[in-house]
């Protein structure tokens, strides 16, 4: 009985794939991310800071999209059955307001409907407007 | 007599031979049989301009902060750390691509290193570098001339009078790029301010004395050398200066780049 309870609540934990993993299908890999080039240049203290473009790949179909600032999330996506294999999140804005001049992260994980994850860190710096240079 | 005749009749003979090819021959150069048209004769190609000033910069941030290598091994010694910001934080610190070497399955790359002394480098794996940005922007620095020429693709876009180091603290010589660029607070500086990868002589200011280009509060002492190191420009000429230049663009400073 509690072995069948336990296939219960793993069967709910995420969707059963249809593009990969079975016999006749692709092993399903582990979800890609990948994005343009981030500005090196530092970003005015306000309001935000737009993130490049960044595309996440899945075989077996993406089930969530979470972007966090530090220990924020600022953005959550969720795909219901199946999910994509592809998508790409095109100018996220970051809430830079009150954030302290100098680096900052952010975040991006995706999560597919195997619960096999990738993340990545995007830096960008915001502006002290200070040169300390030799003058 | 008969041989006379056969002569005349001989040559007669050629001449129209003659005026017969000469006559295929242009109907053949004029108008090709069965419509077949003439190849074009391919155009002499324009050579491309060699100009001394015509650079490209490759630079790219950091991924990660993994070490520098002297070598393209990770048992050599370490030259530096990568990092992921400039030393005052107004920047992702990027490195410039010198040359790509691969060794079994992994590609290092020889990149320049922005520290004091000047002109270091060592070998990172290119997986440790994000994108590559590329600049066809080059500031050249005449100190001789107390001028700054901008050029892009090899043609002068922009050209100003600048202030240079005293010569008690030169601005030091080479091949850079720029590093910073954002908007000042500080009137000093004026309104916008570029950081180099030059390290200047001067060792007095904080974050190890960087040499930038940026505006003034002083703009009577330009052209002239009144700096610490850094070049100076009137505000209005920095702010016409940030149309051309970003991070990435290569930055020489030389005494008398037209005589070299």
């Amino acid at each position: 009985m509690a072995g069948a309870s336990g296939v219960a609540s793993a069967a709910q934990a995420h969707v059963k794939p249809t593009r990969c993993g079975g016999k006749y299908l692709p092993a399903c890999t582990k979800p890609k991310i990948t994005n343009k080039p981030v500005s090196p240049q530092c970003a005015d203290a306000g309001p935000a800071f737009r993130l490049p473009t960044v595309t996440f790949v899945s075989n077996a179909g993406i089930k969530t999209i979470q972007v966090s600032l530090a220990s924020r999330t600022i953005k959550l996506i969720t795909f219901s059955g199946q999910g994509k294999t592809q998508y790409s999140l095109k100018g996220v804005s970051v809430p830079t307001t009150g954030l302290l001049a100098g680096g900052h992260s952010v975040s991006v994980k995706v999560t597919d409907i195997t619960n096999k994850s990738a993340s990545k860190t995007l830096r960008f710096s915001i502006c002290q407007m200070k040169p300390v240079f030799t003058g | 007599m008969h041989k006379r005749a056969a002569l005349v009749v001989l040559a007669a003979a050629v001449a129209l031979i003659v005026v017969l090819m000469g006559a295929s021959g242009a109907l053949a150069t004029s108008k090709p049989p069965y419509g077949i048209k003439p190849t074009p004769k391919p155009k002499p190609k324009p050579k491309p301009k060699s100009s001394r000033y015509n650079v490209t910069t490759k630079v790219a941030i950091a991924i990660n902060e993994n070490a520098i290598y002297r070598r393209p091994t990770t048992k050599s010694d370490v030259v530096k750390q990568l990092a992921f910001y400039t030393p005052d934080g107004e920047a992702l610190q990027t490195y410039r691509f010198v040359k790509s070497r691969r060794v079994g399955r992994t590609q290092w790359e020889l990149i320049d290193v922005p520290a004091r002394p000047n002109g270091q480098s060592g070998w990172v794996k290119r997986s440790w570098l994000g994108a590559a940005r590329i600049s066809h922007t080059l500031v050249l620095v005449d100190i001789d001339a107390r001028t700054v020429i901008v050029y892009k693709h090899g043609k002068q876009v922009f050209s100003t009078p600048a202030g240079v180091g005293k010569p008690t603290t030169p601005t030091p010589t080479g091949h850079f790029w720029v590093a910073e660029a954002f908007p000042s607070q500080n009137p000093f500086y004026g309104p916008w301010a570029f950081g180099t990868t030059d390290y200047a002589a001067d060792t007095e200011f904080p974050d190890g004395s960087i040499v930038g280009l940026h505006g003034t509060d002083a703009p009577e002492l330009i052209p002239g050398d009144p700096s610490h190191g850094c070049i100076r420009f009137k505000d209005a000429d920095i702010l016409q200066m940030k149309k051309f230049v970003s991070i990435g663009s290569a930055v020489w400073i030389e005494y008398s780049p037209a005589l070299s």
